[in-house]
Formats: C-alpha cells, structure tokens, sequence
C-alpha cells in the first residue's frame, strides 16, 4: 500500500530523514516509535507533501510520487490518497464539528452537500460527538477535537491515515478517550494506518509493527512483541523503558 | 448665552439632506476599499513578485501623504496632464481617493491579519487536498477578516470623516450644507454642531453594527 524508496530530507545542514526505504501493506497499522528530533513528524508529512522531500520516491496506492519531479496536480493526488490528524488537531475555527468533516467531502470530493450531511453525521456519531455536531472548536476539548480530527481524517475515505501523535497535546485524562477511538477504528477498518506515539502500551496493543526511527534513520522495525519483549537492542530498552513501564521478559547478553 | 436653539433645531433639516451624498461616497468608498485592501493583501501574503513592490511604493505613498493633498492632486492637478481624466466627477474624485487613501492602509492591517492565521489551519486544508485558492478563500481569508474586523471598523469611521472633504471640491454633503449655512447666518457654532452631531449618530451606528457582527462571529 505504501511503499517508500530512498527517502531523503535534509533542512539546511541537517539531515532529518537519511535514505529511508520502508514497505507497508495494505490494513497495517504501524507505530513509529523513537526519541525526539528522530524525524518521525517528518517521515509522516512528506507522506502527504507537507514537508517537500530533497529527494526520493513515495508510492501510495499504485500512485508514483517522485520527489524529483512532479507537478502541482501530482501533489493532489497523493495529498488524496491520505489522511492527516495533527498532533494540535488542526480543526478549522471558522467551521463547526459537522463542517469540519463536510468540507473535504464538499470541496475535494464535490459530493452533494446532503451526502456529505449524512456522512459526517454518521461519523460523528461512531466517534461520540453527534451531540457537538454544531459546536466550533473552541467550545470543544482537546480531546473532543481531537475525535473530530479523526472523524474528519475518515470521512476523505483515504486509503492511507496518518497520525502524527495524536494525544501529544491533550490533557492525560483525555488521552484515553481518543486512543479509544483509534483502537476502535483499528478493529472496525481495514485502513492502513501510520501512526507516531509516545504511548507505548498503545503501540504494542494496536500495531502490527513497529518502526523505531532514531536519527534520521530505521533503527529497527519489528512486531510489538519483537520490540517490546525480546529486543536486543539496547537503545530501544532505554527507550523504551524511559518512557513507559514495560517490562523486558528477556535480559541483554551484556548483563 | 449667544446660541440660537430655535435656529440650532431647524438646521437639522437644512443639512440633513446632504447626508445622501455622505453616505453614498462613505459605503461605496468602503466597498472599493475592501475590494482592493483583499487584493494587496492576498498578493503581499503570498509575496509575488513585481506586485509586491509595486504596492510596496503605493503603499509608502499614501500613507505619507495627506488625504486632501491626493484629493486635489486627482480632482484639479491630474486632469490637466491626463485629458480624458477630465470628465471625472467630484463624487468619483473624492471616492477614488478615499479608496485609496484607505486601503493603503487597510491592506496592511488585513495582510497582518492573515499572517495571524496559525499555519496549522493550512496544513488541515492542503492535506485534506485543497488547492491553495480554496484554503485561501474557504478558510484563510474568512479568518483573516474576522481578525481585522475591529480594524475594517475604524478604517470605515476614518472613511466617513473623510468624506467631509467632499465639500472641498464642491460636493454637496453635510458638511458642505453646514458651511453654507454657518457662512449664511454666521452662526458658525450653531451649523458646525449640528454637523458634527450628526458625524457623532453616523459613528455611532457603525460602531454598534460592528458590535453586533462581531458577537455574530464570536457565535
Ligand atoms: N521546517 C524545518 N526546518 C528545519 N528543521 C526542521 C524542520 N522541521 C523539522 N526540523 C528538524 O528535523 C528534525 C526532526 O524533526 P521531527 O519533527 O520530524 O522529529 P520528531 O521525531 O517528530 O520529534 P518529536 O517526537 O519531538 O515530535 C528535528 O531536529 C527538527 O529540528
Ligand atoms: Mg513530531
């Protein structure tokens, strides 16, 4: 479904992404785990051309974006062929819940606006907030927008939906309700998903892989179980072990 | 006291009929202004090149320089070099140069104002497959004017005071009406009061139309 080849970002001096090559199947759901500046946001975005790659290709859905030449309506396609939900959900202010998930409806897809009522209700719905469906963000919480920013991202019927940590900014009482919601979608949809997290337990429950990303490149990628049972690795231990409490069943040789 | 209250009252009616001409040059100055103020501003945000220094120099000019200065160099000096500006009207003259004398200004407030739009807001709408012309009009802009809303405000105050100087090239607005009149009776505390009170209603007006779209926006 996605297929990442040779992947290079460099921001000035600074090589973010080093020659990224990745493969991902359709209805995979991967976590992108790893320090902070490992590149993780911009592996995401220059899936979605929010971040121009120096050099690469990206294939999404058959569709061949190379990063070297392209023109103004191959960023569209791939921009179609994906979904983004921010980390500062990046709802529209000027819009209510229910238009937020219309307008791509209306405005990319040109469904009737009828329709599109129907489907960003229904998605409202699945993600609890029918009763919001008038609300502008700022009377929402960030959990709520959050769950708006979701639906929205579901509502593009993309075929790839990318999260770029989604319950970075929220409150810890809110985290749950949102990672909730992903779950649920993880269990009810065949999308592929690629999502960055800090929550581990989260990661392990709903990947099927995991990709740890640490400057700039794949450290290693592996099943949760792989990643968070039996590796070897030991910066991906101290990382791991940092942030959550996870507890290694096997020891380093070193030890 | 030496104020004619009897003579004060029935100005009202004397002047009054002038306010036609200040409101037409007021909203349709306004009108113009909004036009043009959304076209150097989306031009100077998205920085293209050429036009972007051109408002730059146009900008400088007419917020350096005084409103009845441009006012008499288009209405008396222009068309003595340009011929065909000849047949412009003082009604024309003076909306002209309000507008632009406004939206000099105005263009850098709304600029402001959509550089204020977080840049979060595009990458929702460009990921989601908007074009930029679509993030722009459906959400940037919108924004933009809801921010600049209280400025807009002032700017239109600002335009209907200017209006005033319509009179200079013989409009005949209250202004106008209210200098004949005092010039007639020389009761000049008498016919200036009268006008400037009825500025002060006109204002007054505005401000609370403003008032009332802003709540409407506010939700
Ligand atoms: N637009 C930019 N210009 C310059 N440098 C950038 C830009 N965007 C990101 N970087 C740099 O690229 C590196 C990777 O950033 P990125 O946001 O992808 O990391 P991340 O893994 O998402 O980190 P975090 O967990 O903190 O979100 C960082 O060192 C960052 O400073
Ligand atoms: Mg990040």
């Amino acid at each position: 479904m996605i297929k990442i080849e040779n992947l290079k970002v460099i921001f000035g001096e600074l090589n973010v992404l080093k020659n990224i090559s990745l493969n991902i199947n359709k209805g995979e759901v991967i976590a992108l785990i790893g320090p902070s500046g490992a590149g993780k946001s911009t592996l995401l975005r220059c899936i979605n051309f929010l971040t121009k790659p120096t050099a690469g290709r990206i294939i999404v859905d058959g569709f061949v974006f190379d990063s070297e030449k392209y023109t103004k309506q191959d960023i569209l396609k791939l921009r179609k062929k994906t979904a983004m939900v921010f980390q500062n959900y990046n709802l529209l202010k000027n819009k209510t819940a229910l238009e937020n998930i219309m307008e791509p409806l209306i405005i990319v897809q040109k469904k009737q606006k009828k329709e599109a009522e129907k489907t960003a209700s229904n998605l409202l719905a699945k993600v609890g907030l029918i009763d919001k469906r008038d609300s502008y963000p700022k009377e929402l919480s960030g959990g709520q927008q959050q769950r708006v920013g979701i639906a929205r991202a579901m509502a593009v019927n993309a075929q790839v939906i990318l999260f770029d940590e989604p319950t970075s900014s929220l409150d810890p009482e809110l985290v749950g309700e949102v990672l909730s919601v992903i779950k649920q979608l993880t269990l009810e949809d065949n999308k592929t998903m690629l999502i960055a997290t800090h929550e581990m337990k989260f990661a392990r429950e709903v990947a099927d892989k995991i990709i740890f990303l640490e400057s700039g490149h794949i450290g290693s990628i592996g099943t949760p179980d792989q990643i968070f049972q039996n590796c070897k690795n030991r910066r991906i231990r101290k990382f791991v072990s940092q942030i959550a409490d996870i507890e290694y069943e096997v020891g380093l040789d070193e030890f | 006291m030496n104020f004619d209250l009897q003579w004060f009252f029935n100005l009202f009616s004397i002047v009054l009929p002038g306010l036609r001409i200040t409101l037409a040059i007021s909203i349709i100055s306004l009108v113009f202004t909004l036009i043009l103020s959304i076209l150097i501003a989306i031009t100077r945000y998205y920085k293209v090149w050429g036009l972007n220094l051109f408002w730059k120099g146009y900008i400088t000019f007419f917020r350096a320089t005084p409103l009845v200065a441009q006012l008499f160099i288009l209405y008396f000096g222009l068309p003595s070099i340009i011929t065909s500006l000849k047949s412009m009207t003082a009604f024309q003259a003076t909306v002209i140069a309000l507008t632009l004398n406004t939206a000099s200004f105005m263009a850098e407030d709304l600029r402001a104002a959509l550089e204020s739009v977080d840049i979060g807001q595009l990458e929702a709408c460009y990921a989601m497959g908007m074009t930029k012309y679509q993030t722009m009009k459906r959400v940037v802009l919108p924004q933009a004017l809801e921010t600049a809303l209280p400025s807009i405000g002032n700017r239109f105050i600002g335009i209907i005071k200017g209006s005033a100087l319509g009179f200079t090239v013989g409009l005949a607005d209250i202004m106008a009406k209210a200098k004949i009149e005092a010039a007639l009776s020389l009761r000049f505390f008498e016919a200036y009061l009268c006008v400037t009170l009825i500025y002060l209603v006109l204002v007054c007006v505005v401000e609370h139309i403003e008032a009332r779209v802003q709540k409407k926006l506010k939700i």
